[in-house]
């Protein structure tokens, strides 16, 4: 059975950067199955959702979280 | 300026993170489907993006089913939602007082946000047994027919029931006015209400003080269902921080009849199974677990308490629908309100027969158990020849005399809502009364001469007061002197005694 992963970044991977990636999800997880999409939105960085569980390390969210901070303190 | 803004983020922590996510699959009337959301918690806040939240209700094996909180234009079929790991709770701090916040614990007042000094559950299991205490000490509402005949105790629940327009709201916030030296602070929940209403209902408490000692939640019409069933949640949250400080709480729930409609509401929305008046089952467990947080706590765990005084709407005088039998049967006892007696001028419209106080006498100080003692009792005697006397023209002096003195002793407990009386107050009044001492007096001026009484006593004998207050008893010299001022009083007034 092989668990279903979304690969979400701001520009196109190249097929290299894509494998690479994909053989570090599989020591993980085990087979899996690679969906990748382009969100402009991110700025930069990635996001990989499996499951229900999705790590978000994408500028996007890292600004947004500067921008909570910011706001808390002010 | 903009170095302490450059500072600020060269101290931001950034960071990835790893976060339980969903998508909504169906949207609409306030409630979100998601697929995803796998370890979700029942009950646990969701994050829907633009700083708004959903309470995850229905954990089913394929979706969620959440509850909207707040604006959700900007949500649609495919937005992506997630888990913030942390259950429902609102910040609390000792600044909350004199403030005004909706069910989500965020100021409504215009004001700035508070300090927030620690963060209480709105859900949680009501104090166990060993931690209790029984209720002894007295809620002193200022309304003398509660006070002399419903005794209410700090640590009690009491329903305050009735059709519209009775006059329930004006008993809670009477109560409230009367809590200003009594060390107590104030929680008044407004629920499915009118804003005007409630701009009023501030407005009252502002201007009499009430304001220093006392907090608004408020969850009008106008806020979503949800809103409307977590408000007397988040106000039982803000009273349970200060009954762990040991002080003394009393919230009112204006009104459980609404919030039990919100609750069905939502229930409906998200598909569970209805029962009797299309409530969902879990109705009563909806208002038992708010109603059993409120309770009295032994020294061990701080001696604090919070005093409940729901408010249920009755349609039509039926006591025994659904949603009032529920609470009749949770709570301490209740009082009855009722249209006809307010229609007649008896305000408070309070039916004494059907109104009690599981309580009782346990929470009344020893002086106005001396003076109220009989006085249920006598009045119920009262109103059963009342109706035999109507029909019967030719009366014997005792049954005059018995029936004279019903007359004055209910007119005597007639009060304005927003005049609460003091218990020493109340207990020369009701000894006077139940004396004998208004025997002759006009029961047209019965108003007027209590007013006068009171000034005479406050003026001419402020001792006996403050040796009530004292004392908690009538002592027998008291007594003795009481007696003589109540006789030189009336000797002053003639005009208020009838001829013959």
């Amino acid at each position: 059975m092989s668990t279903p992963v979304t690969i979400t970044t701001a520009i196109e991977l190249s097929a290299k950067q894509l494998d690479s990636l994909a053989a570090q999800l599989t020591k993980k997880l085990g087979k899996i199955e690679v969906t990748a999409v382009v969100d402009p939105e991110l700025i930069g960085g990635l996001k990989v959702r499996v499951g229900s569980r999705e790590y978000d390390g994408s500028l996007q969210h890292k600004l947004n979280s500067v921008k909570q901070q910011l706001l808390a303190e002010w | 300026m903009s170095q302490t803004l450059a500072d600020l983020v060269a101290k931001a922590e950034v960071s990835s993170t790893v976060s339980s996510v969903g998508e909504i699959f169906a949207f609409g009337d306030g409630i979100a489907q998601v697929r995803g959301l796998d370890d979700v918690q029942a009950g646990e806040l969701i994050d829907v993006g633009n700083n708004q939240f959903g309470l995850a209700l229905n954990l089913e094996k394929n979706q969620v089913g959440v509850v909207l909180l707040g604006d959700t234009r900007h949500l649609s079929a495919g937005s992506v939602v997630k888990r913030t790991g942390t259950i429902l709770s609102i910040g609390v701090g000792d600044e909350i007082l004199g403030r005004t916040i909706n069910a989500l614990g965020q100021p409504v007042d215009g004001k700035p946000q508070f300090p927030v000094e620690k963060q209480m559950l709105l859900e949680r299991i009501a104090p166990g047994v060993m931690t209790r205490q029984s209720v002894t000490v007295p809620l002193q509402t200022g309304i003398k027919a509660i006070d002399a005949m419903i005794p209410i105790g700090r640590g009690q629940r009491e329903l305050i029931i009735g059709d519209r327009a009775t006059g329930k709201t004006a008993i809670a916030l009477g109560t409230i006015l009367n809590q200003a030296d009594q060390n107590m602070i104030c929680v008044y929940v407004s629920i499915g209400q009118k804003g005007s209403t409630l701009a009023q209902t501030k407005q009252i408490l502002a201007d009499r003080g009430a304001m220093d000692y006392t907090i608004i939640v408020a969850a009008t019409a106008a806020e979503p269902a949800a809103q409307q069933f977590l408000a007397p949640y988040a106000g039982l949250a803000a009273a349970e921080y200060f009954l762990e400080q040991g002080k003394d709480v009393l919230i009112i729930y204006d009104d459980l009849t609404k919030h039990a409609q919100a609750y069905r509401e939502i229930s409906l929305l998200l598909r569970r199974p209805s029962g009797r008046e299309a409530y969902p089952g879990d109705v009563f467990y909806l208002h038992s677990r708010l109603l059993e947080r409120a309770c009295r706590l032994n020294a061990k765990y701080g001696g604090g308490s919070i005093t409940a005084l729901p408010i249920i709407e009755t349609q039509a005088n039926d006591v025994s629908a659904f949603v009032p039998t529920n609470v009749i049967s949770i709570t301490d006892g209740q009082i009855y309100l009722e249209t006809d007696l307010f229609n007649a001028g008896v305000k408070p419209a309070i039916n004494v027969g059907l109104s009690v106080s599981r309580v009782g006498s346990s929470a009344q100080i020893k002086a106005m158990k001396q003076v109220a003692g009989t006085m249920k009792l006598d009045l119920a005697q009262y109103r059963e020849l009342q109706a035999f006397a109507q029909f019967s023209s030719d009366l014997d002096d005792k049954t005059k005399t018995q029936l004279d003195r019903g007359t004055r002793v209910s007119s005597i407990l007639k009060q304005g809502w927003d005049t609460p009386l003091k218990v020493e107050d109340q207990v020369v009044v009701i000894y006077a009364a139940v004396n004998g001492y208004l025997d002759a007096i006009r029961v047209d001026a019965i108003q007027d001469w209590e007013r006068g009484y009171l000034e005479y006593i406050h003026s001419a004998y402020p001792e006996l007061l403050s040796s009530i207050v004292k004392d908690l008893k009538i002592t027998d010299e008291t007594a003795e002197a009481l007696k003589a001022a109540i006789t030189s009083f009336n000797n002053i007034h003639p005009e208020w005694q009838q001829n013959g």
